[in-house]
């Protein structure tokens, strides 16, 4: 009886980690393209909702000649930056070519553009969290 | 390159983040709407009344 309730401990341990890979790779997935995650869940209301926020605070952000913060800026405000700028995914890698031009921060314009990129990157978190928190099954 | 004026970048910036509250937030279409509509709303009340708040100081 012991040695049988072990093997069911041992086989759900093994399976809750494997479910937390699963969720590993979802959230990653949804890190690198905002909205993935939930899609491969088949959430696409949400897939569609989040790639459309992200996708469009990112944009505009560029358009608007927002400041990108590099990944060695030396200061820990711009750390800070980096970090809510990656967590864009694609879209932080796509900034060279979507602001060409580079940022012009001299302008109000771009000032609000760096907050709109740095937003994005905060959205898309929040998607990653709960894409991981939906795979795992803690959240509906 | 994109020329907004302060008050639709506002409303650009309040909208799109709003949507992804409300994605996040609400589960059925309906509720996402509420949800987007009402935070919206408070986006725009809140910017306006702090820059209302803000306007004496600026001058």
């Amino acid at each position: 009886m012991k040695e049988t309730d072990a093997n069911e401990e041992g086989v759900s341990r093994t399976q809750t980690t494997a479910n937390r890979s699963l969720a590993a790779l979802i959230a990653a997935a949804g890190w690198i393209v905002p909205g993935l995650g939930h899609l491969l869940l088949g959430r696409w209301g949400r897939a569609l909702i989040f790639f459309i926020s992200v996708a469009g605070l990112s944009v505009m952000g560029y358009l608007m000649r927002g400041d990108v913060f590099p990944p060695h800026s030396g200061d820990p405000f711009g750390t800070l930056g980096f970090i809510a700028d990656a967590c864009s995914g694609v879209f932080y890698a796509l900034a060279r070519w979507l602001e060409a031009a580079g940022p012009d921060v001299s302008r109000a314009a771009g000032d609000y553009g760096t907050r709109f990129i740095a937003a994005a990157g905060v959205v898309n978190l929040l998607g990653v969290f709960d894409a991981y928190e939906i795979a795992v099954g803690r959240r509906d | 390159m994109v020329h907004l004026s302060h008050f639709w970048a506002m409303v650009s910036f309040a909208f799109l983040v709003s949507l992804g509250l409300a994605g996040l937030a609400q589960r059925d279409t309906l509720g996402r709407i509420k949800y987007l509509l009402w935070s919206f709303v408070l986006f725009i009340g809140v910017g306006v009344g702090i820059a209302w708040a803000l306007y004496p100081f600026s001058r």
